[in-house]
């Protein structure tokens, strides 16, 4: 049915695919081609410029006389983004006092301010407006010079931003503290701190048409399947569209299944967890503006992990893991298996148990299905209500929420005690695996609706029903079920335990990843033996 | 094609879905919980007489202001029909829920039902999807459903249905009385050769004395010793010693006391008090000039808990003597078991035939058909290994000169 | 054909024969050997799976000599066009048959927690499950197996387990009282339980990527399916007696009913179903399969997937055939001999020609 569902969208998709197959490589501004080419002259580039931007107010555009040469020059730079102690130092001072007979040839011009007069470490020469207003817009100043058709691009990039600090979604006891911030560069620094290794590839390219962001794809050369590398980058390249402001942007663009409830697509706030990934043979896709960093191939099983997990010891992190799995089928099943229990089989519930249920479902008016639906949806509000709003506030409609709210309906005979106990039971487990929440509320409901028609038998049909669906499902054609389907036991050491470290020798191997020794072999400690 | 093969079919199955809403489902307010169960037969019409104890989860309710404690925690109905499920049928007539055999734990047979024959009963349990298997079996020799309606709230349990559960589940402590419920019944039926037991119920008086001195009556219900079946039909009763008589054949006596005589004087009546602490025993056939005959091997070892006065264990020979005494009085009691299952009731409750099966295969095809014959003379060997293992914190008695 | 573009591991090999092997004790409603073998019912089962096991060698070898086409590829080149052509269409047809039985089977365990609801919707709601795996392909079905049947039996032992202390094993005592006569009778219908995993097998061996990897799986995955099964067997005939074990509809969903766990949980009932509807899952599939693959074989299509509508149309309409349990039961017993031993004879017979034909894909 699903299928079904997914043709019937892929129809109304027909029209949209068609057009943008026919596209570019890499999306362009769509400059006119009078605006394109440089002038020799500066007022005629200024004039281009000031076109181009119309009247925006951080355009800063700096007209001058390189020394007493009288040559005119323009620099133009967004006020803002760039960093004014640079520009004033580094370039105007030395261009505007320079005295030295530097000009004989106006033909090198250029070549003479690269090399001598401008302190600036990063140079460009570019010969494309387009070129010239994407330095601009990154930050970068631009020189003119007149008598060369040629302007400089140089790097002035500074701008306020967020420091980095402790990652929000990935909170650990253990573990580095520092987590992504909204600047590429510093995103990038952080990883390569982690992995000092020429190996670490990093490739850049822009998305988005009128956004211009920033890509950089980063894997590791020798363990990253070329393949999949290629596939990420023809993935990421098809995606034509006018921004991309955060990296779920592009997640949507390139997952495998997009109509799969299940994400495959993984990403990550800590630097730790993206190097340990890359050093599994996976690909980081960094987006500019974002701390989230997407991650590919992803697999079920990383849901279950968090990054903790390998800096604690492996006794607590596989018992933690086996609690995980328990509160992903809690928080998915126990509403249907309580209301398929109560109305289907209470020949299953436990004797004593029994009573209790029927006494607290007595006189209650809804059938028990409707309690839970009732109950699920109104969770559902409460946890919305609480994210949003700031925190101080947020805590306060919780507490009204959990408390009086449940309270007062078990008090006035609406909903049972039982039930509130079950839908609590699931809002605690529903936040045990953040990266599952918002498939576990729909996977959730229609286990519901399901298992209130068909009892056990329905909720065991869904349940083996959505494991047909994992089985089916790949991420960057890696099997989504790796290490259980297909098994692979070198695999399964961190699934349901994390197996201490000296145990996980190899990397995981399936289709997509090379796999391969992480350490020697036998490095199992031991006491030293006495001679 | 099969795009719209499959939209079709999940639009009507959709669509069914939608306009029959749950077809089996049944909120739990609406089902009327079974928690005990009594089938009599009636004298006159030869009708079937079903009495039900079902549960008010109300009454049950914990913490609630509705002051539910004073209602009855069971509501008793009973029905007659041609057959169980004829009463039953007409039962819900009055219930208004759907009945719920899940929970029950008792079914009470009166003894003109289970004389008539136990089997249409037992068919009903195993095959209805209701009813469980675990259900326990209790024949009483007047009326059973009278115990239901004289006896409607527990004593230490509100629900009688689980107090008495859980009594007859502890029959291992004083070793008076079996533990059967209907699964045993039925795969002894499965087996053949071997007849059922079930355990015995009774209401009994109880005297007391109330605070203003006044002397009132109470009826009280008893589980003790066991009923005989001879196929699916009730042949006879077991009185408490003879029912452990019974128990150390199978090897299912747990603790209990024998009682023996001190072999000293100067104890006066008082008897010495023996617990037992574990028994075992085994059947085993043999043959002899071409009958079968079986050996009972019975060991047990008890702890001395109670001695009379002018015990002196430290001579030699007390501890052996007790330890005979105690070895005949297990004897005697698995002889009048052996007396009254062979001679009386002529039925094999032990399971005798079986083991004759199990060991001599051929000869056993020989006399499989005059088993019924046979049983009621065969030779029984009992030999009794009793022992006494320990005399708790003190050896001889301490009390005043 | 389309089977090289699904391939599958040797683990999933395994696998796939526990699913046959084991699937099979919940789809097979009452034991039919005991009927037969009385006390020593276990004896057929473990003697049919050891038969079976061998076989499957057979199959193996013969498999290795046509190492990318199934049974019904190779039938006509070893035994000659029209014989062969023939028998792959019985072989065909014997499973449509067994689907609907199957599908039967299954709805009318679930009718008994669903009384009130039509027995055609249970099983459409099979089909459906079983149409999804199907069209994902066989890769899929391969995976759900790799993991549903170690957690099946894990519950199967746990079950066992838990009802291991009521049951007094001494009834099982004497073994052969009557000789192996009547194990053997018990035998013409326990083989050809045994044999369906293999049966199955000749179907998908060629998506074996490694075909050496199939002698392993036969020998590992027959026998201990079979090691399973006999000491269910052997447990429920202990439990149950032999009459009761022959006249329950389901001796293994009354076993767990019964058990107690930590005298809390009693009745494993919930075990049961979800035992019985993941069983179901893969047999129904591993029936269903061999009669839509060897049906595009046999028709020389291009590919397989067109069919599988209409075939779980046509399985679910059989499966209404029979009026009762009754009548399904004895359906039930009755393709045993009928269709599975025939089939399973035809496997040494096939081999044998081909030996001697000295037939071989180049």
């Amino acid at each position: 049915m699903l299928k079904l569902l997914l043709r019937k969208l892929r129809f109304l998709n027909i029209s949209r695919k068609k057009s943008s197959r026919e596209r570019k490589s890499q999306p362009s501004m769509n400059l006119k081609p009078q605006y394109r080419r440089l002038s020799e002259n500066v007022e005629s580039n200024e004039r281009k410029i000031r076109e181009i931007f119309g009247k925006s107010p951080d355009v800063t555009i700096r007209k001058f006389s390189i020394g007493n040469s009288g040559i005119n020059a323009l620099l133009v730079h967004l006020d803002g983004m760039s960093d004014l102690e640079i520009i004033n130092d580094n370039i105007l001072r030395p261009l505007m006092q320079e005295d030295r007979k530097i000009l004989p040839d106006r033909k090198n011009t250029l070549e003479c301010v690269i090399r001598k007069s401008v302190n600036i470490d990063e140079v460009v020469k570019v010969d494309d407006m387009e070129e010239v207003i994407d330095g601009i817009l990154m930050g970068d100043s631009a020189l003119f010079i007149d008598g060369s058709s040629e302007a400089l691009i140089l790097n002035t990039k500074s701008w306020e931003h967020r420091q980095v600090e402790v990652p929000q979604t990935e909170i650990s006891v253990r573990g580095p503290r520092e987590g992504f911030t909204e600047v590429l560069r510093v995103n990038t620094v952080l990883l390569r701190r982690k992995i000092k290794s020429p190996d670490l590839r990093m490739e850049t390219m822009k998305l988005g048409r009128r956004t211009r962001t920033n890509i950089v794809i980063a894997y590791i050369k020798e363990l990253a399947d070329e393949e999949i590398v290629e596939e990420v980058r023809r993935r990421l390249k098809s995606v034509d569209m006018d921004a991309v402001l955060d990296s779920g942007y592009l997640e949507e663009f390139i997952e495998d299944n997009p109509l799969s409830p299940f994400p495959t697509v993984g990403n990550t706030e800590a630097p730790d967890k993206l190097a340990a990934k890359l050093l599994e043979g996976r690909v980081g896709i960094f987006v500019e503006g974002t701390p989230f960093v997407l991650v590919v191939p992803y697999l079920f099983v990383e849901n279950l992990q968090v990054r903790e997990d390998y800096y604690s010891r492996p006794y607590f992190a596989s018992l933690i893991r086996a609690i995980r799995f328990l509160a992903l089928h809690l928080t998915i099943l126990s509403p249907a298996l309580y209301v398929a229990m109560s109305t289907f089989h209470p020949a299953i519930i436990p004797p004593g148990l029994l009573v209790t249920m029927a006494a607290a479902h007595e006189e209650i008016p809804f059938p028990s299905y409707m309690e839970a639906l009732i109950m699920g949806v109104v969770f559902e509000i409460l946890r919305e209500a609480g994210v949003r709003l700031p925190r101080p506030v947020g805590q306060a409609v919780s507490i009204v929420g959990a408390l009086i709210l449940g309270e007062a309906a078990t008090r006035a005979g609406i909903i049972s005690d039982t039930m509130v106990l079950v839908v609590t039971l699931t809002a605690i487990t529903s936040f045990v695996i953040p990266s599952l929440t918002d498939v576990s509320v729909i996977l959730r409901l229609t286990a519901l609706i399901i298992g209130s028609i068909l009892g056990i038998f329905g909720i065991v049909w869904y349940y083996i029903f959505i494991l047909i669906h994992l089985a089916s499902l790949r991420s960057f054609g890696v099997p989504y079920m790796y290490p259980l389907m297909p098994f692979e036991l070198q695999g399964i050491k961190d699934v349901f335990i994390r197996a201490p470290w000296w145990n996980m020798s190899y990397r995981p191997e399936t289709s997509g990843l090379k796999g391969g020794r992480r350490m020697l072999p036998g490095l199992r400690p031991s006491p030293a033996k006495n001679k | 094609m099969t795009k719209k093969v499959l939209a079709v079919c999940s639009s009507i199955l959709l669509f069914l879905m939608v306009s029959s809403g749950c077809w089996d489902s049944v909120e739990l307010d609406r089902r009327a919980i079974i928690s005990a169960a009594a089938i009599d037969l009636e004298d006159k019409t030869g009708r079937i007489k079903v009495t039900l104890h079902i549960t008010r989860p109300n009454a049950l309710a914990r913490g609630t202001d509705g002051g539910g404690g004073q209602q009855e925690p069971v509501w008793v109905v009973s029905s007659a029909g041609y057959s169980l499920q004829d009463a039953l049928k007409s039962l819900t007539t009055y219930t208004g829920r759907e009945l719920f055999w899940g929970d029950n734990r008792i079914l009470i047979l009166g003894k003109k039902a289970a004389e008539k024959g136990i089997f249409p009963f037992i068919d009903f349990m195993i095959r209805d999807e209701g009813p469980r298997s675990r259900m326990l079996l209790l024949v009483t020799e007047g009326e059973a459903g009278k115990i239901l309606t004289t006896r409607t709230e527990g004593k230490l349990e509100r629900i009688v249905g689980i107090e008495l559960e859980r009594l007859v589940r502890n029959y291992t402590s004083a070793s008076r009385s079996v533990l059967v419920d209907l699964h045993d019944v039925i795969s002894k039926f499965s087996r053949g050769i071997i007849s059922p037991v079930a355990s015995r119920i009774e209401l009994v008086e109880s005297k007391m004395e109330g605070d203003g001195g006044e002397k009132g009556s109470q009826k009280e219900i008893r589980v003790d010793g066991a009923a005989v079946f001879k196929g699916d039909k009730l042949a006879g009763w077991l009185n408490a010693p003879e029912t452990r008589g019974y128990l150390w054949i199978t090897g299912d006596v747990g603790r209990g006391v024998i009682l023996v005589k001190p072999p000293w004087k100067g104890g006066g009546t008082t008897p010495v008090n023996l617990n037992i602490r574990r028994a075992s025993g085994i059947i085993k056939a043999k043959m002899k000039d071409g009958k079968p005959v079986i050996v009972i091997e019975v060991s047990e070892e008890s702890e001395l808990e109670v001695l009379p006065r002018g015990a002196d264990l430290d001579r030699p020979g007390v501890i052996q003597s007790l330890e005979r005494r105690q070895a005949t009085v297990i004897k005697n009691e698995i002889k009048a078991c052996l007396r009254k299952a062979q001679q009386e009731y002529k039925s094999d409750i032990f399971g005798f035939g079986e083991e004759v099966r199990r060991q001599f295969p051929a000869e056993w095809k020989k006399i499989e058909e005059e088993w019924g014959e046979i049983y009621p003379h065969l030779e029984v060997a009992v030999q009794v290994r009793a022992k006494i293992r320990g005399t708790g914190l003190l050896v001889n008695p301490v009390h005043p000169e | 054909m389309f089977q090289d573009r699904e391939k599958i591991s040797g683990h999933q090999a395994l696998m796939l024969i526990l699913a046959g092997g084991i699937g099979n004790i919940f789809v097979v409603m009452s034991i039919p050997a005991v009927k037969e073998a009385g006390r020593n019912g276990w004896l057929s089962v473990l003697l049919g799976y050891g038969i079976a096991a061998v076989l499957g060698l057979i199959l193996v070898k013969l498999g290795l000599r046509f190492p990318r086409k199934t049974i019904v590829q190779y039938l006509p080149k070893v035994l000659g066009t029209v014989p062969g052509k023939f028998l792959g269409l019985f072989y065909i047809l014997g499973w449509w048959g067994m689907t609907g039985i199957i599908y039967r089977e299954n709805a009318e365990l679930v009718r008994f927690f669903l009384p009130q609801t039509p027995v055609i919707l249970i099983s459409v709601f099979m089909a459906l499950l079983v149409v999804y795996a199907m069209r994902q392909g066989f890769e899929v079905f391969a995976r759900t197996a790799e993991l549903l049947v170690p957690v099946m039996i894990i519950f199967i032992i746990f079950g066992l387990v838990a009802v291991i202390q009521e049951i007094d094993f001494k009834t099982l005592l004497p073994v052969l009282e009557n000789g192996l006569g009547p194990v053997i009778k018990g035998l013409q219908y326990q083989l050809p339980y045994a044999m369906e995993t293999v049966l199955f097998m000749a179907l998908w061996l060629p998506c074996l990527s490694s075909q050496k990897n199939a002698a392993r799986a036969v020998a590992l995955g027959v026998p201990a399916a079979g090691l399973l099964l006999t000491v269910m067997v052997a447990m429920t005939i202990a439990f149950l007696g032999t009459e009761l074990a022959s006249h329950l509809v389901y001796p293994i969903y009354y076993m767990l009913r019964y058990a107690l766990v930590g005298y809390f949980l009693t009745g494993l009932e919930a075990v049961f179903i979800i035992l019985w509807l993941t069983s179901s899952y893969l047999e129904i599939l591993v029936f269903f399969y061999p009669g839509v693959i060897g049906l595009a074989q046999w028709l020389n299509l291009k590919d397989y997937k067109p069919l599988i509508m209409p075939m779980a149309a046509v399985t679910v309409a059989l499966s209404m055939v029979p009026h009762n349990v009754v009548e399904m039961l004895a359906l039930d017993s009755l393709k045993n001999p009928t269709i599975l031993l025939p089939l399973s004879m035809l496997i040494p017979v096939t081999w044998f020609v081909a030996v001697l034909r000295k037939i071989r894909e180049d």
